[in-house]
């Protein structure tokens, strides 16, 4: 009987001290203001000091956002294993070596990516939970799983909730109908009758708005779903993916032979069209030929470069992606200076034709 | 769908099926159902390596050619192991057995009260996520930086039918650069892909986008077999908390190596820790061989994963270490290099330089 209150007791203090720190933990991620200086970080979610740390280095255990806010419970169990090393099994401490290797290697050269944090996941989330079964494996305790069980999968499952209206936020673009229109280059007769805008809820039926709204709810939970557009040809509407329709247009560009679109970090040009494309990456202010890398912009003022591309590199138009663009001023300025934004849609992929 | 469907019949059901009964070969203990979940990501893995070596050595004939020997060497592997079928459709038996009466894996229980049973709900919650990765496999398109660059390359390597190394990975014809560092095992299972379509180009690139559910599914079998083993309850508990976890949803979902990649890993990560306790069974030395090469050529953690179970079979592992600790990295490394391992020794004589040069991270 003494047992059990003394484990009540303590699994009770456990999980305040646990919601305690999952609330910290929220605080210092979101609570922060974001530091504007470098979109790429800023994207990355590893802006300043204290994110960078928990959504960077230590992203394996507290990137909430991502890997969820149970990972860190790892760090007890590692610790305690880190304790008793010389008491463990075989296995234990083999595990134990591989896992903190492992953890140590892409929290040193993969911090910076969340798909790397996400690398050992199932296999904590499976040794978090066994090891919290066996921690209450004695017949006196054991209805205290119940409690722990329960309070695990409403914190994981309320995390999800908190965090997937958020991911995708970065690059949600915000609609611009004024702006989105596809010119019409006369060529093999593809985008001459595209003309893409966002519908207006108030015109809309009640079915319509539900559609809509499941829609966004979709794309803003599911990133690869785009926001729904609807595309006009001649008289007929149809929802549609807007990526298909703005490689389209690429397709149907005249270029002549030997002449390239440049592509801004978007390979997809590649894979969609007939097209040949010259990548770039505005970020790093490379461009790739088959000798390695190239400046474009150090040393050329927009006008140079502009007159660079097309006289010299072939590149008539270029193809990018509006937040994207925010990593380089100087591209920026590029951009408005020297390119005419002739199409765009509501994913923020844009096509300029370079203005010499 | 058809050509999907037959893709899968032979890459992922037929090839995994000979694997499996290529390691039985090596095994004291018949390998059972948890073999058949490893295995069933061998398939198509294997069949990257099989076109990498092809492609290599005999490079620039045509497609018949290449889809021909990947099935010829799989037709040799299964004469060769032909006598461990039966282990392999007993396996099969008493998943097909589990699935029916409501238990997916495991002891053979009765019970009335199905509902009440967790494996009931767990294939609830694969059916219901099955549903959406199909939806998703259907209406969505590759649209991801990196699975773009994967596909793009794979779409190369289709044209070209040969591997080179050079400094630069430049493709002339459409003047596309591959800067990943990383082994070619995803783009080679788009060349795959590509391959078996005989330039019909049915449905594109479906069972290249569908690896991503695919192996993601087997990571969630993977962590059900395992939990399932201490309590049904804590299983389902597991298959909620990684199902419902935002950043796997998005991982399960959205096209991308990480699927793929991850069930390499944590397999590799089981098979050391099985590996460190019984160095006598030698399929355990070969699977592990094989999941450090499809590890490290999938992805460049990969290759680090490779060395830490290397590491730690070397230090923790029972058994002396000459005579036996030692034989057995040695036998895992001999694997490991013939399946992935031996791209990146070429990679750093005669390629890139891989992570040997300056590289910048973001």
């Amino acid at each position: 009987m003494e047992k059990r209150r003394r484990y009540t007791i303590r699994t009770f203090a456990a999980l305040v001290i646990a919601l305690l720190l999952i609330i910290g933990v929220y605080e210092a991620l979101d609570g922060i203001p974001v530091d504007e200086s470098d979109p790429n970080l800023k994207r990355r979610g590893i802006d300043i000091g204290l994110r960078l740390w928990f959504n960077g280095y230590l992203g394996h255990f507290f990137r909430f956002g991502y890997v969820g806010n149970l990972n860190w419970l790892m760090i007890p169990v590692l610790g305690w294993s880190v304790w008793k090393f010389r008491s463990l099994e075989r296995w234990e401490k083999a595990f134990l070596f591989m896992y903190l290797m492992t953890f140590a290697m892409i929290a040193a050269r993969g911090y910076f990516n969340m798909r790397y944090n996400i690398t050992l996941f199932p296999i904590t989330l499976t040794a978090i939970l066994y090891f919290l079964w066996k921690l209450f494996d004695d017949e006196a305790v054991k209805f205290l799983r119940i409690p722990v069980f329960g309070c695990m999968l409403l914190l994981g499952l309320y995390n999800t909730y908190r965090y997937k209206f958020q991911y995708p936020s970065d690059h949600r673009i915000e609609m611009d109908a004024g702006m989105i229109k596809f010119c019409d280059l006369g060529s093999r007769g593809k985008a001459e009758n595209y003309v893409c805008f966002p519908e207006q809820n108030e015109e809309r039926s009640l079915i319509g708005r539900v559609e809509d709204k499941l829609l966004t709810i979709s794309a803003t939970v599911f990133p690869t779903r785009a926001p729904n557009i609807r595309i006009r040809s001649g008289d007929l509407y149809t929802y549609e993916r807007s990526l298909v329709h703005i490689m389209d247009f690429i397709d149907s560009i005249p270029l002549p032979d030997n002449h390239y679109i440049l592509t801004n970090n978007l390979p997809s040009v590649y894979y969609y069209t007939h097209q040949k494309a010259l990548y770039y990456w505005c970020h790093d202010d490379l461009y790739y030929t088959n000798e390695g890398t190239e400046s474009l912009l150090k040393r050329r003022s927009a006008q140079e470069t502009a007159a660079f591309l097309v006289d010299s590199l072939n590149c008539d138009y270029l193809f990018s992606f509006k937040p994207y663009n925010l990593y380089n001023p100087t591209w920026m300025h590029f951009l408005e200076m020297h390119c005419e934004r002739i199409a765009c849609d509501l994913n923020g992929y844009e096509v300029y034709r370079i203005r010499p | 769908m058809g050509a999907l469907i037959c893709k899968y019949f032979l890459t992922n059901f037929l090839f995994s099926g000979v694997i499996f009964l290529f390691i039985s070969r090596f095994g004291k203990k018949q390998p059972d159902v948890e073999w058949l979940i490893y295995t069933a990501g061998l398939g198509p893995f294997f069949t990257t390596i099989l076109l990498y070596f092809l492609f290599l050595i005999l490079p620039g004939y045509n497609d018949l050619f290449y889809v021909g020997m990947v099935i010829g060497i799989y037709l040799l592997l299964l004469v060769w192991n032909i006598r461990y079928l039966p282990f392999y459709m007993a396996a099969c038996k008493r998943v097909v057995y589990g699935l029916k009466s409501g238990i997916t894996f495991g002891p053979q229980e009765t019970s009335n009260k199905k509902w009440n049973n967790p494996d009931v709900w767990f294939l609830l919650l694969l059916v219901a996520f099955g549903y959406y990765c199909f939806y998703v496999l259907m209406f969505e398109q590759l649209t991801g930086h990196d699975v773009l660059l994967y596909a793009i390359q794979g779409e190369i390597f289709y044209e070209d039918k040969s591997i080179a190394y050079a400094a630069t990975r430049f493709n002339e014809a459409r003047h596309f650069n591959f800067f990943a560092l990383h082994g070619f095992g995803f783009p080679l299972l788009s060349t795959w892909e590509r391959l078996l379509d005989f330039d019909a180009m049915a449905g594109k690139d479906l069972w290249f986008k569908s690896t991503t559910g695919y192996y993601g599914f087997l990571i969630v079998l993977l962590q059900f077999f395992w939990l399932r083993k201490v309590k049904k309850q804590l299983a389902l508990i597991g298959a909620v908390l990684l199902l419902g976890t935002f950043g796997w949803i998005v991982t399960f979902t959205v096209y991308h190596i990480d699927t793929y990649r991850i069930f390499a890993c944590s397999v590799l990560f089981i098979l050391t820790l099985k590996a460190v306790e019984n160095l006598k069974d030698q399929s355990l030395i070969v699977g592990l061989g094989m999941f450090a090469g499809f590890s490290a050529f999938a992805h460049s953690i990969g290759v680090f994963l490779a060395f830490f179970a290397f590491g730690a079979l070397l230090f923790f592992a029972k058994g002396n270490v000459i005579r036996e600790r030692l034989p057995a990295v040695v036998l895992a490394g001999f694997v490991f290099l013939v399946m992935g391992g031996l791209h990146y020794v070429f990679d750093v004589f005669f390629g890139t330089g891989w992570i040997f040069k300056e590289i910048k991270f973001y």
